[in-house]
């Protein structure tokens, strides 16, 4: 019995002809598109739990591509996109991709990230009642935030931001979806605003501010909060 | 003016002294007794005024004293003798050369003041029309020509021209005046022009004309025969300083001509070293300038390069990596076709990678003129079959066909030829649809071969085609990239045109077709 479903989307034959090993021999089911069109029949006819899209497409662009899928489905998108390919991997987070991988990677980062893509998929983490991170532990429904024990003081604007990375945890979440999300669509280009307020919530959140270990900053995209708790 | 300088020198006056005296007693002598003394004391008087004012005080000296002796002898009485009979008449010529020595001083010295009121008021003037120049030259180089110009024309010197590189590598920047004013400079000059930058002052070769001293500062030639036809030299180097740094010299070659400034150069040649300076500063500063801007589009360049290649060498490593990472992966237990899979992945993305590089090391080797082409008479079937088994990765799934009529060879580097053949077979299978065809013709026109391959993709937009062959060009449609460095077309055209040939590119929507042109071999001379 074969596993959960991937779709593999590449114009190298050669890297795809290698992943789909790799994952089948993990236990997935994969199939492959080399093109969006491709993908996007694919999609339909597949049903992939999974999506790994690669940015440079020759017929239409990764980010398109994401944007196509989005319109109807919630699978997680795993974009896959090399160093310098900045401004298209940023364009396809916020058009609704998941995560990104930077190729080229070991066999093994990939797994990780698309248990954690998978898990996402299946729970729905915003219908939690609580979140626990370390020693944080957010209480969505009273709005308490209490680290060891104690409870920790925050702004509303504090709380919603915590709240919106906090339920977004381990995907990279960029400046412009955040500022989108915590302060509105006006705001999306305040990258300052955002940046003072995330070191105001580290500063009473982390145990040394310097060296984040649950406000994490995601290079030349944005911030990641922790996973809460172990994936493996 | 020129013609009547001579008129000026010393000696003329003396002779004119003598002369004029002479005709004076001659003029009196037949009404000696009848004139008087006091008149006939006038006329010598106003005759030495004359002179004092015509040739300087020093002339007018000997005339009052020549005067004196002439008023004694033969108009004082006893005549003919030097003797004065009647003390009143001692005192009278006594006091006759001293009125004309202070009279004849007093005149020279006001006109020694209207002559350098003159000069500093055409100074004004040519250090007007210089500046008015140098603000109308933008640029650096043009403002040094208009300056060497005014120079010529301000001291009517035979040339001047300005030399930069006071670390001793004398080099000329500008130039005005007669052809010769723009030799480079010798050994001997290179000397002189050192000189004047160590001791901060004119230093002169000859003479020039522009010495402020009685004794100017002349340098022996060391080479003393000017050759008949040429006159002698004379040259004067100004150091030409801003800020306390030296940046150069003026180098005028003299004599200087008849100009108010002759013998009286000093503040007008130190105005035009100064603005000399300014303009070599800002020489220097454009030179700074554009150095700069050449370091920004290397930078440019390399970024270019770097973005550009960066998914060339990324992407064949993923297929590396995941083939690599996934065999170390343990906690499966791979198919003997799994690790097949993996492994040839590796295997043709290793060749890949090394394709790419190799591509960007030929690129270097065309820009940096490295590459010696080795030309020989090459069989274009042989070329052609060659080309399509070294792309038969890049083509799987591709009908690729060569097509040579006639028996035709071409004169060219075997793999020069064939890396620029290799690489339009890959462009036209990365360009055109999967599962189309690929048309590699070889035909002879008159004196040249025609190679050329052909796909029967969507073509290349129309404002691409003139840029194909360009580094790091890469046709881009809306929303959709091919991946690529954009050098191999790049390549194509360097290797082939090192090779004596060129290409081309026909396009349109029913396919893409490159040409390459080679010289004919001459029959007979292919191997067989």
């Amino acid at each position: 019995m074969m596993g959960p479903r991937i779709l593999i989307v590449d114009d190298e034959p050669q890297l795809r002809r290698a992943l789909r090993h790799a994952l089948e021999g993990h236990g997935y089911a994969v199939r492959e598109a080399e093109d969006g069109v491709g993908a996007l029949a694919e999609f339909q006819a597949f049903k992939p739990d999974v999506v790994l899209l690669d940015l440079l497409l020759p017929d239409m662009g990764g980010v398109d591509v994401c944007r196509e899928l989005r319109q109807n489905h919630q699978t997680p998108i795993i974009v896959l996109s090399i160093l310098g390919d900045e401004q298209m991997k940023i364009a396809a987070l916020d058009q609704g991709a998941d995560d990104y991988l930077t190729k080229p990677f070991a066999i093994g980062e990939l797994l990780a990230r698309i248990r954690v893509a998978l898990r996402r998929g299946s729970s729905g983490r915003a219908q939690q009642s609580q979140i626990k991170a370390g020693e944080l532990t957010i209480d969505l429904e009273r709005r308490l935030v209490t680290q060891r024990g104690r409870a920790v003081h925050l702004t509303p604007t504090e709380y919603s931001l915590l709240k919106y990375l906090a339920t977004n945890a381990g995907k990279p979440l960029t400046h412009q979806m955040i500022l989108r999300a915590v302060w509105g669509g006006e705001y999306a280009d305040d990258f300052h605003v955002l940046r003072t307020y995330i070191n105001q919530l580290r500063s009473k959140l982390e145990a040394d501010p310097a060296n984040p270990a649950l406000i994490l900053t995601d290079p030349g995209v944005g911030y990641r909060f922790a996973e809460p708790d172990p994936i493996f | 003016m020129r013609g009547f300088a001579f008129l000026r020198q010393r000696r003329v006056g003396v002779a004119a002294t003598i002369g004029s005296t002479a005709i004076l007693i001659a003029a009196l002598a037949p009404f000696q007794h009848k004139v008087g003394l006091l008149n006939e004391g006038l006329l010598f008087l106003l005759l030495t005024l004359l002179i004092s004012s015509t040739w300087g005080w020093l002339v007018g000296l000997f005339a009052a004293v020549l005067s004196n002796l002439a008023l004694n002898f033969f108009f004082v009485p006893p005549l003919h003798r030097f003797t004065v009979h009647h003390p009143a008449n001692v005192f009278a010529l006594l006091l006759f050369l001293l009125v004309s020595v202070v009279g004849g001083s007093l005149l020279s010295m006001a006109r020694a003041a209207a002559r350098q009121a003159r000069r500093r008021q055409a100074e004004t003037e040519v250090l007007l029309s210089l500046s008015r120049t140098m603000i109308g030259r933008t640029e650096p180089h043009d403002a040094l020509i208009a300056l060497c110009q005014e120079v010529v024309q301000a001291f009517a010197a035979r040339g001047a021209a300005v030399l930069s590189g006071a670390d001793g590598s004398w080099t000329l920047l500008a130039f005005a005046g007669v052809d010769s004013a723009g030799r480079q400079p010798d050994t001997e000059e290179r000397a002189m022009a050192g000189r004047a930058v160590a001791e901060g002052m004119s230093v002169m070769l000859g003479q020039t004309g522009l010495s402020t001293r009685r004794r100017p500062r002349i340098v022996r030639p060391r080479v003393p025969v000017p050759r008949a036809e040429e006159p002698p030299r004379s040259i004067a180097f100004v150091p030409l300083r801003v800020g306390g740094r030296t940046l150069g010299v003026l180098r005028l070659d003299g004599p200087i001509g008849e100009t108010p400034f002759r013998g009286h150069p000093g503040r007008l040649l130190a105005a035009f070293a100064s603005e000399a300076a300014l303009a070599l500063q800002r020489v220097e500063l454009a030179q700074a300038a554009a150095h700069a801007d050449a370091l920004m589009q290397a930078d440019k360049m390399k970024s270019a390069l770097l973005a550009s290649i960066s998914h060339d060498l990324k992407t064949p490593l993923a297929g590396i990596k995941t083939g690599v990472s996934s065999l170390l992966d343990r906690s499966v237990n791979w198919s003997p076709e799994d690790v097949q899979a993996f492994l040839e992945t590796i295997d043709s993305q290793a060749d890949r990678l090394n394709q790419v590089i190799s591509n960007v090391l030929d690129l270097n080797r065309i820009e940096a003129g490295a590459v010696t082409p080795m030309l020989k008479p090459l069989r274009a079937q042989d070329l052609l079959e060659e080309a399509r088994a070294r792309t038969a990765s890049a083509t799987a799934g591709r009908d690729v066909r060569v097509n040579v009529p006639i028996e035709a060879g071409v004169l060219a580097d075997e793999s020069l030829i064939l890396q620029a053949l290799v690489n339009l077979v890959e462009n036209a299978a990365k360009y055109s649809t999967p599962g189309g065809s690929i048309r590699l013709n070889g035909s002879a026109r008159g004196s040249v071969v025609e190679l050329s391959v052909e796909d029967d993709g969507p073509g290349i937009a129309p404002e691409d085609i003139p840029h194909v062959f360009e580094r790091f060009y890469r046709a881009a449609e809306h929303g959709r990239r091919v991946k690529g460095s954009g050098l191999g077309l790049a390549i194509v055209k360097g290797f082939v045109e090192l090779c004596g040939g060129s290409v081309r590119v026909e396009s349109s929507a029913a396919g893409t077709r490159f040409v390459v042109t080679l010289p004919l071999a001459e029959q007979g001379t292919l191997s067989a």
